[in-house]
């Protein structure tokens, strides 16, 4: 006769966050950049800072180099501000796609 | 209700190791953990009368649902007693009252955490340390409650740190931060009697806050000169607080308290002293710390900005000075707890 050994199990409960997570809709992607009017919108935290102006020319150049046609360079007021009307108002009109720039 | 109805529940065999389990799947804060078995966070929600499910809140960036039962999984993890457990949820449920600025707290580069305060008879019954070696290590309901906290941020608000939380630089409050107020040896009423409660209810208060920085006046013996080398700690340049105001927590020691009030002065004499005297000028505030910062100032109109002799006030209103008397018997040591992120919120815990 053999024993069988039984193998107990036991439970942890996940502290993990989950579930009924807030979903957020993304816009739909352009299938390509080419030949697209983009808009880069400097929000560092201090947007007359150096840091926002130095990758925002890093960004209009490596558009450009992808094909992008024209890219609209903007500037938000301060980064805890809402974007002002005017510049979306203007977005709406204008670019077929934004990528805007955060950091310190 | 049945546990785990808001929780994974994970299936591990007798030959894992629950504990580096813990650690592997990132639920610590790098210090081990009670493995949360179903088992013990069913003690632990048996000390209220509270659904499991019952959500307190959603606190961004993760944006999860917060009940009570992950609440009381994280308390297992931490290392409470059963009995803190309502303690802890009165300080989630403080949060949540806050809960538009608390998304700003956990992801922040400026590296503020919650701090907890307990007031009331529960620092007796559940054994807070409100004496020497306050902010310090050694005393489980004050380790464990603020780490229960800590932990929730990680596990469900926050992430894991580079993720969302972002602090440049911290502060080791951020592993547990709770501390209690010595209402024995305050010459004065509680702090949750200030804030409207009686001494006989307990109350938890939860605050964005800096790490607490130590001030030590051993020299004078009068309110005017312990409040004066408060008041020019308070008054330096590397603070939020110097450039758009916020509350500041003063935890006067024992001895400190004893020599303001001893002049007679009240809690509201302080408020006022630290108000008017802990200034600096605005020349000295232009160009550096957080000026400008968001291409605006905060200060609000009353400043005149267009001379640089102008006293700036660090802060604001005397109201935003919030007194608290904790630490050993002896010693002229005080601390300061610039705050940012997260009001001071007050709420009573039920019993």
């Amino acid at each position: 006769m053999t024993k069988s050994k039984v193998v107990q199990e036991f439970l942890l409960l996940s502290p993990k966050g989950e579930g009924n997570l807030k979903e957020t809709k993304m816009a739909s992607r352009p299938s390509t950049l080419k030949g697209k009017t983009i808009a880069v919108i400097n929000a560092f935290r201090n947007p007359q800072g150096s840091s926002g102006d130095l990758l925002s020319n890093y960004m209009k150049d490596l558009l450009l180099r992808e094909g992008v046609s024209e890219v609209l360079p903007l500037r938000k007021k301060s980064s805890p501000t809402d974007m002002a009307d005017d510049i979306i108002e203007y977005l709406n009109s204008k670019a077929q796609g934004v990528i805007i720039l955060e950091g310190d | 209700m049945k546990i785990g109805a808001n929780a994974s529940v994970m299936r591990l065999s007798e030959q894992d190791d629950a504990l580096e389990y813990c650690y592997q799947q990132g639920w610590t804060d790098g210090l081990p953990v009670v493995p949360p078995t179903p088992e013990r966070v069913q003690v632990v929600l048996d000390t209220v009368r509270r659904k499991p499910t019952e959500v307190l809140g959603a606190f961004m960036p993760v944006g999860a649902e917060i009940t009570v039962e992950k609440v009381a999984i994280n308390a297992v993890l931490a290392g409470c007693l059963p009995e803190y457990f309502p303690t802890v949820l009165t300080a989630v449920e403080c949060m949540a009252d806050q809960e538009g600025s608390m998304g700003g707290l956990l992801t922040t580069i400026h590296g503020d955490t919650p701090l907890i305060v307990i007031n009331g008879p529960i620092i007796r019954s559940l054994g807070f340390n409100a004496g020497v070696n306050t902010f310090g290590p050694g005393w489980r309901a004050n380790a464990t409650v603020g780490r229960a906290i800590a932990l929730l941020m990680r596990n469900v608000a926050a992430g894991e740190p580079g993720n969302f939380d972002m602090a440049t630089q911290t502060h080791p409050g951020k592993f547990t931060y709770c501390i209690a107020e010595f209402e024995d040896a305050s010459p004065w009423l509680p702090y949750h009697v200030d804030r409207g409660f009686s001494e006989k209810e307990s109350a938890v208060t939860v605050v964005g806050a800096h790490g607490p920085r130590h001030v030590v006046d051993m020299a004078s013996v009068s309110a005017h000169g312990v409040l004066t080398t408060l008041s020019d700690a308070i008054a330096v340049v590397g603070t939020y607080n110097a450039y758009r105001g916020g509350e500041v927590f003063l935890v006067l020691s024992p001895t400190h308290a004893r020599i303001i009030a001893g002049d007679g002065w009240t809690k509201e004499d302080v408020k006022y002293f630290i108000f008017n005297k802990a200034r600096r000028r605005l020349g000295e505030l232009k160009g550096i710390g957080y000026y400008n910062i968001g291409g605006e100032t905060y200060w609000p109109r009353w400043i005149d900005t267009s001379d640089d002799e102008t006293l700036v006030p660090i802060v604001l209103k005397p109201e935003d000075v919030r007194i608290l008397v904790a630490g050993g018997e002896v010693g002229g040591y005080s601390s300061i707890i610039f705050c940012f992120g997260m009001p001071a919120t007050t709420r009573i815990v039920p019993t």
